[in-house]
């Protein structure tokens, strides 16, 4: 949870990337989502994934990136790896290392393992740079400002989301007090197994969810108070949104490599099967 | 004096992620049967050093005992049978349907027969002068009727050391000063006591020791009177003296206080000190 919670205030740090616009941002992370689902090639892979780390040390991101990646990594690649080869479909031309009835894996099959490991090493890499660089509230608020200046949507929508993201970090804090208040009075919610300890945190929701509600309420009413519902159709900003120069610089770079996917799909070199 | 019934060695304490240290190098010593009142302004780690005597919070470097047993290798409900704590706010602990299983919750949890639970929810009523349906639903008493359940509930635990941290938040003065004359009552019983709050006055009213934090460290410690005495230096500490010492330091500087001063207490003082000259 502390980790989560980093990665968001790491959101509102300052550098030539997370100045950029949360849009511009948004549409770049998009393109390098369709990049893993057009490109099984590791090398194309494995350039666009240090490309990330590039952008990462300019945002100067690189450290924390690491410190949360380096457990995802191996998590998500040793699960694949370890259990790919064994559905890699078999035929007679691989080169086996081992092949018993149903089971086998082959070489083809390693490769074919690494391949979609990288696939999620690399969106998994764009999402944490993504979330990292951008300030979600500002995300929001600009999304919001989109919707509703171009798309004639009710900012309530982009509002809720905001709301979600601010009173993360506060709940969090609501949660260690209380859960602090119940070992006070000698409820030993640190032993026990998984399931011991999920059932002795039951009495912790009750006034966990009676703070969220009379947040709730509060927030409300203080909107309403300051008029917020009034005018929804030509609500202004505290905070304008443009986009310059240098947001499409950054998004230049997610369409470069978009371009270079589809590419490299036309030309038959995406796929991992060009090496076997 | 009676034998340190808290102790605590050269505490220092870094939160995770920090830099600075929330506490830096305390010592002190708490008797059994003291009603200490630990002041001090807002990060200036009264809250901090008080999670550590009940195991909340464990020592970046150093120790705290607790009768006499170090904190670190004791778990928090362990400690629960020795200290209880009561949070600032009564809605951070109450989660039962009914005034009787909020109580009961924590003598439960620490294995109380069932006779002996019903003997300590009477008792702990009467303690807290809270007369309501024991099958009333908590969430529905005033602030006040909440903040004394939220301590009847600790007190049901029997432990020999009472922890209130900031009991009058949100109070009015009547509810304040019912409290903390209840607080002082199980003072009287031989609870010993530590009170962190923003009030003065109350400290001055009921405090028989004073604690200052100032950045981490123990800044001033000593009783009430004396400590409170000490104007200038309360000021660095983001402290404002309660009135009554202000007037006596102006009216009767010469005058030796030998316990905590009292509005009828500087009266007297004033009429004796005129009957003298």
């Amino acid at each position: 949870m502390t980790i989560v919670l980093e990665m968001l205030e790491t959101g509102k740090a300052k550098s030539p990337i997370h100045s950029c616009d949360p849009r511009m941002k948004l549409l770049w992370w998009v393109c390098f989502i369709i990049v893993p689902i057009l490109v099984t090639n590791p090398i194309i892979l494995i350039v666009f994934t240090a490309f990330i780390w590039i952008l990462a040390g300019v945002a100067k991101i690189a450290k924390k990136m690491y410190r949360f990646l380096i457990v995802t990594y191996p998590i998500m690649i040793g699960f694949i790896v370890l259990t790919w080869p064994f559905f890699y479909k078999a035929t007679p031309d691989q080169a086996f290392l081992f092949n018993w009835s149903i089971f086998h894996v082959s070489v083809e099959g390693l490769i074919y393992a690494t391949a979609m490991g990288l696939r999620i090493v690399l969106a998994l890499t764009a999402c944490t740079f993504f979330v990292m660089t951008t300030d979600l509230m500002d995300l929001a608020s600009g999304l919001g400002e989109f919707l509703q200046n171009k798309l004639g949507i009710s900012y309530m929508y982009p509002l809720m989301v905001i709301s979600s993201f601010k009173f993360i970090p506060e709940l969090s804090g609501d949660y260690l007090t209380i859960t602090d208040a119940f070992r006070s009075r000698a409820l030993d919610i640190d032993s026990g197994s998984f399931f011991q300890r999920l059932r002795k945190l039951a009495p912790v929701s009750i006034p966990l969810i009676d703070i969220m509600l009379r947040r709730a309420q509060r927030i409300s009413i203080a909107l309403e108070v300051k008029a917020f519902s009034v005018n929804n159709k030509n609500r202004t900003f505290f905070k304008e949104h443009r986009v310059q120069a240098k947001d499409f610089l950054l998004l230049s770079t997610g369409v470069l490599a978009l371009a270079i996917s589809i590419a490299a799909v036309i030309l038959d070199v995406a796929k991992v099967e060009m090496f076997f | 004096m009676s034998e340190a019934i808290i102790k605590v060695e050269n505490l220092c304490f870094q939160y995770p992620g920090r830099s600075v240290n929330a506490l830096q190098d305390v010592h002190l010593e708490i008797a059994e049967g003291e009603f200490v009142a630990l002041i001090g302004q807002n990060g200036s780690g009264k809250t901090t050093l008080i999670k550590h005597f009940n195991g909340l919070l464990k020592p970046s470097k150093g120790k705290v005992f607790v009768k006499g047993k170090d904190t670190t290798s004791l778990r928090t409900a362990e400690l629960a049978r020795s200290i209880g704590y009561v949070f600032q706010n009564p809605d951070h602990q109450i989660f039962a349907e009914t005034v009787r299983d909020e109580i009961a919750f924590g003598p439960k949890n620490l294995g109380f027969s069932e006779e002996r639970i019903n003997s300590e929810i009477e008792r702990v009523l009467k303690e807290m002068d809270l007369d309501v349906d024991l099958d009333e639903m908590p969430f529905q008493l005033s602030r006040g009727q909440r903040q004394r359940l939220a301590v009847a509930s600790v007190l049901a635990m029997e432990p020999s050391i009472l922890i209130i941290d900031e009991p009058t938040t949100g109070q009015d003065w009547k509810e304040s000063i019912l409290l903390m004359n209840l607080v002082q009552n199980l003072n009287d019983k031989g609870h010993t006591c530590i009170v962190t709050t923003h009030n003065m006055n109350l400290v001055s009213l009921f405090a028989s020791r004073v604690i200052v934090m100032k950045s981490g460290n123990v800044f001033l410690d000593g009783a009430t009177q004396d400590v409170f005495r000490r104007e200038e230096e309360l000021l660095t500490a983001g402290i404002k003296a309660p009135d009554v010492y202000l007037l006596a330091r102006t009216l009767i500087p010469q005058v030796q206080l030998g316990k905590p001063l009292t509005p009828q207490g500087l009266a007297e003082l004033l009429n004796t000190q005129s009957n003298l000259g």
